[in-house]
């Protein structure tokens, strides 16, 4: 264990080479869920990059999610190749994030948080109602190959990619001295204003890095449905990564990742035998919050830490 | 005006019938040390937020080596050189020590958007040295959370240096420190300050220090300046010793 802490590349390769092989071995049903898993981590990771270390709660993350599958299957439908439409998805929900969150920054706390929630609203009834572009309800649907043609299982190898990619993205800005930055004024704003540094561009910067790589988790999303519905940009996807952080602990790099699995594998469960598998989900979710902020990876961690003695 | 590298004319800072400061007006020659004293509410604080940006004045200027900064955001001016730390310690609380450094460092040198983290390598040793300087370096990979009082605001200190200032405005630096330790951490700050020929305006409650430290003192009461002067001149000063310092103050003057 202490091997793998203190190298962190080589630990980061092993899980990469074990979630390959996973993947290769996989059936099926597997594979579709694994897929699915891939893309709420990279979802839930960028949500997590804005809160644990950007000091941003944003209620309203989905916004860059669904653009991210609008962007692209409106391009696909339209007849771009596929291979540049999956680029414009995320382009598309980069610029929202830069025109947004320019607007967002200039808000604190709640206040912030609440604007990220209109824009995300303003977004869903713009997908929702624009009936001609975007079929509205009905949403988008064959607008590309199934698994962009590359067949389930490559696919899935497709977004363990991105995914690694994500959080290789978001591992390496946080050892750069623009992570640094990005912690400092997410902690004490005052202060990191007194060093020289402006609040509110580091804080713009940060929440578009958020916002592209959601738009990437998006595109990924949109390519592995079939389809888009104004619903990928509404309230309840927001929701879902927010929960996920939350359960997977905050503050964290790997919070994200087991969040989404916890939540993944909970209302996957849950909802397969009981029929009030909401009602739990909430129970869960506040047991966590309650006892545990520092979520399941907390609770790993401690594990972890009382196994191998320090030093 | 190159010899005054602050000069306030005239703030006034209202918070609707509320007069936080009125008409205050205050030089600082360059390499100066000053202390500003004065009553809960004189409006210290609120003087040193105008000079470093953190408030607006309702009336007045701010000129930093002849350039008008009254409306210029806290992080343009910490650029020009104004380094400041706060009544309540402002510290990144979650990050070690050596972290907090180098955040400064980071600023200083102007790399904050770098994505390279071999710019952080290179402030390796500016950040030791600088941890050395203010007495940290035993704890240098503690949580800031975790070390004590004394030690965040020798920490701040430390950070405000990191950034290169030319003007420290220091707002309590020792508030809720121990004796010993506070006089240790202004040794500390006179030491710097000298060494590195800077200005320093510091806001303090203990009498002795700002008598043995400060070249200049100013004292505020109810948001206007009551009187300016050398030690002697302020001890001497009868409506000083009336309204604010008491007799000891005087009977320690005369000692002088």
């Amino acid at each position: 264990m202490n091997i793998l802490v203190r190298h962190p590349v080589v630990a980061g390769a092993l899980a990469f080479v074990a979630s390959a092989s996973i993947l290769v071995l996989a059936n099926d049903v597997w594979l579709m869920r694994l897929t699915e898993l891939l893309i709420w981590i990279l979802f839930a990771a960028s949500l997590n990059f804005l809160i644990s270390f950007s000091g941003m709660v944003s209620f309203g993350h989905a916004a860059y999610f669904g653009l991210g599958c609008y962007g692209f299957a409106l391009s696909a439908k339209a007849g771009v190749p596929i291979i540049v439409a999956v680029m414009i998805g995320p382009l598309v929900a980069t610029f929202a994030a830069a025109i947004y969150g320019a607007l967002c920054v200039r808000l604190n706390k709640i206040y912030f948080a609440m604007l990220t929630l209109a824009c995300a609203e303003i977004t869903y009834s713009v997908i929702h109602q624009w009936y001609d572009l975007t079929g509205g309800d009905t949403g988008l649907t064959q607008f590309a190959p199934p698994s962009l043609d590359l067949g389930a299982r490559g696919f899935a190898l497709l977004v363990l990619a991105c995914c690694a990619g994500g959080l290789l993205v978001i591992r390496l800005v946080l050892n750069a001295p623009l992570g640094l930055v990005i912690r400092s004024v997410g902690e004490n704003p005052g202060r990191a204003a007194a060093l020289g540094f402006s609040q509110r561009q580091v804080q713009w910067v940060a929440f578009v890095i958020a916002g592209s790589l959601a738009g990437v988790a998006g595109t990924l999303y949109s390519a592995f449905q079939g389809n888009a519905f104004p619903d990928y940009a509404g309230m309840r996807f927001s929701l879902a990564p927010l929960v996920m952080v939350i359960l997977g602990g905050l503050g964290s790099f790997f919070g994200p990742v087991i969040g989404a699995i916890v939540e993944k594998g909970l209302t996957g469960v849950l909802s397969h035998y009981v029929v009030f598998w909401e009602l739990i989900m909430g129970v869960v979710v506040i047991t966590v919050t309650v006892y545990s902020p520092h979520g399941f990876w907390g609770l790993i961690k401690r594990v972890i830490n009382k196994g191998a003695p320090r030093g | 005006m190159a010899d005054f590298i602050l000069s306030a004319e005239g703030i006034s800072k209202k918070y609707g019938a509320f007069s936080a400061l009125t008409n205050v007006s205050l030089k600082l020659k360059s390499g100066e040390i000053r202390a500003v004293i004065g009553p809960n509410g004189a409006g210290k604080s609120t003087l040193t937020n105008v000079l470093g940006g953190q408030i607006l004045p309702t009336a007045g200027t701010v000129v930093l080596d002849g350039r008008i900064v009254t409306g210029l955001a806290p992080h343009r001016r910490a650029g020009l050189g104004i380094g400041r730390t706060f009544q309540i310690n402002s510290t990144f609380r979650h990050m070690t020590v050596r972290e907090n450094m180098l955040a400064a460092c980071v600023a200083a040198a102007g790399t904050g958007y770098s994505l390279f983290s071999s710019k952080l390598r290179v402030l390796d040793s500016r950040v030791a040295e600088l941890v050395d300087e203010v007495g940290l370096s035993n704890i240098s990979e503690s949580i800031v959370e975790a070390i004590s009082h004394g030690d965040r605001k020798r920490l701040e200190l430390g950070m405000v240096l990191a950034t290169g200032p030319r003007l420290l405005l220091l707002d309590e630096p020792t508030a809720g420190m121990g004796l010993n330790e506070r006089q240790d951490l202004f040794k500390l700050i006179v030491d710097v300050v000298k060494k590195r020929g800077l200005t320093l305006m510091f806001v303090e409650h203990d009498i002795d220090i700002v008598f043995n430290l400060a070249e200049r003192i100013t004292v505020m009461a109810r948001g206007s300046v009551l009187a300016e002067g050398n030690p002697d001149e302020i001890s001497a000063d009868p409506h000083v010793q009336e309204i604010y310092l008491g007799e000891s103050v005087a009977a320690k003057g005369a000692t002088c």
